[in-house]
């Protein structure tokens, strides 16, 4: 079923603009976007959490018109590259936040200690924020983000600023709590090992543009366009591929 | 040895000697008076009536002018709209406007037939009163104060109410939880600036509220009374208790700022 579809969606921010966007994700989707810096990932993210005014197109969640709706009734949750946990709350109040209008003390207790555990942070929740490592800042902004149960989750690079090791657990990590909680995911990253064992889509966003929005085999065998295919790669006469993008890691499948 | 950077020496020396210029000059103001003189016109009858009115004047024209600066200085932080660039000049005008025509402007207005009219129905009665006072200071440190916003918001990244917002809170309730708790150090500072600038307005204030003895006497027109009677000692004790007003605000407004 769908979830989210995007028509012709077109977007002005100063001189950039969101051209023509055009994609819908099925509930249970995880979608990855990649695209080159400035392409207008971020931007995108906040037109579909409705931050910014639409010039053109429609968005409907649920087959529900929210072109116009304002963010606090969309149910979309965010989680930003930098984190950006308030600091003037402790990890606990961090992650509560989305909670306090709609449950009393005693629920709201529950849900963070139930989202906390699943993402090993339940020892830090009495913590302030500004000394916690950057792994452990990420996993609260998704808690943040998750423990409200929202309809669609949107990742603007997560893992981007964790070393490689901690980004594979905390991939891990993501995918078991993604699954639990069967949510529908877009997220923006670059990474190939996250298109691999994360994504059943894949996007790549250039200049403003979607240029293509499909599975990952598609992406590989089959680019739409000269960009793509500058990332992903493209199938030579002799049928390997001319670009380098790693196949699948084997070693760590298991470990999923 | 290390080679000497004659540009590095020739600049602190001349902040050295800045320094020092206004060290002297404010200092001067310490060795005029004795001091048996300072502490009895401290306690002269026409001092204390102004040091009560400058911060009962200045208290009421703080609290307005946050209320004005806070969502004045949130919009032009965070809004892009038609005539933006215009409502931003004429904004920060009043900041390279002189008092003094601040001031004749303020009267010109105010004491217009129809404004002062309309004013008096609504039980104000504005110029040459204590509440001119009040008028004038708050128009002499509003700018300043919207300016103070409006650069705290600045620094305060939209994303954290974009987030707020994804997770139900309107904007006004987020304004309320996220933008005012993350800018609170700003605007504490604003806040002692908005006091500072109120404390010391004179041009403005001595055109629309007069400068009666003591009826729309604050410490600047003390001040500027008392020299002009040749009290010189009177004057200086208004000065100096005006300078221990500032030292106090700006030593707060550099604390707050300080860890912002
Ligand atoms: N509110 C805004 N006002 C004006 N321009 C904006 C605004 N937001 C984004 N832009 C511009 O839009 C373009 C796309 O920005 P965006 O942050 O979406 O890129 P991105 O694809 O997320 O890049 P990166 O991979 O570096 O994060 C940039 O040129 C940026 O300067
Ligand atoms: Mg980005």
């Amino acid at each position: 079923m769908t979830l989210l579809r995007i028509e012709n969606l077109q977007i002005q921010a100063g001189e950039f603009q969101l051209c023509d966007i055009s994609f819908s994700i099925s509930t249970g989707d995880y979608c990855i976007m990649a695209g080159e810096t400035g392409a207008g990932k971020t931007f995108l993210l906040e037109s579909i959490i409705g931050v910014h005014r639409c010039l053109n197109g429609r968005i409907y969640l649920d087959e529900k018109d929210i072109t116009c709706m304002l963010p606090e009734y969309r149910g979309i949750g965010i989680v930003y590259q930098d984190h950006a946990l308030f600091p003037h709350l402790n990890v606990f109040n961090n992650i509560a936040f989305g909670l306090k209008k709609q449950f009393p003390k005693k629920k709201r207790q529950e849900k963070v200690h139930a989202v906390a555990e699943a993402l090993k942070i339940d020892h830090i929740l009495k913590r302030p924020i500004d000394n916690l490592s950057g792994g452990e800042k990420q996993r609260v902004a998704i808690a943040r983000a998750i423990v409200v149960r929202p309809r669609l989750l949107l990742m603007d690079e997560p893992f981007s600023a964790l070393d490689p090791l901690t980004r594979q657990k905390m991939r891990r990590l993501l995918r078991r709590v993604i699954r639990q909680h069967r949510m529908t995911v877009l997220h923006i990253s670059h990474d190939p090992a996250d298109m691999w064992l994360l994504a059943n889509k894949v996007a790549y966003m250039h200049e403003g543009r979607l240029l293509q929005f499909d599975t990952l085999e598609t992406m590989l065998n089959n680019p739409a366009h000269e960009k793509v295919s500058e990332f992903f790669g493209r199938p030579s006469n002799r049928g390997k591929r001319i670009r380098f993008f790693p196949p699948r890691p084997a070693a760590t499948r298991e470990a999923y | 040895m290390q080679q000497l950077n004659i540009f590095k020496l020739i600049l602190i020396g001349i902040t050295g000697l800045v320094t020092l210029l206004l060290a002297i000059t404010i200092g001067s103001l310490l060795f005029v008076p004795s001091l048996a003189s300072i502490r009895q016109n401290l306690g002269s009858p026409e001092l204390l009536y102004s040091l009560k009115l400058s911060l009962c004047t200045a208290s009421a024209a703080t609290l307005f002018v946050m209320l004005l600066a806070l969502p004045v200085g949130y919009t032009m932080s965070r809004f892009q709209f038609a005539g933006r660039r215009l409502v931003k000049t004429v904004l920060d005008l009043p900041i390279a406007f002189p008092e003094l025509v601040l001031g004749l402007c303020l009267l010109l207005f105010f004491g217009s037939d129809h404004v002062a009219a309309a004013l008096k129905k609504v039980g104000i009665e504005l110029v040459f009163t204590r509440q001119a006072i009040v008028a004038a200071q708050i128009f002499t440190a509003l700018p300043y104060t919207i300016r103070i916003i409006r650069t705290t918001f600045d620094y305060v990244s939209p994303r954290y109410e974009f987030i707020s917002r994804s997770l139900g809170y309107t904007h006004f309730e987020t304004f309320m939880r996220v933008a005012l708790p993350m800018a609170k150090k700003g605007i504490l500072a604003a806040a002692v600036i908005a006091f500072a600038r109120s404390i010391g307005a004179f041009g403005a204030v001595l055109i629309l509220a007069g400068g009666t003895y003591m009826k729309t006497d604050v410490l600047p027109i003390t001040l500027f009374l008392n020299i002009s009677y040749g009290n010189l000692d009177l004057a200086v004790t208004a000065g100096l208790v005006m300078l221990a007003v500032s030292f106090l605000a700006i030593y707060i407004f550099e604390k707050t700022e300080a860890d912002l």
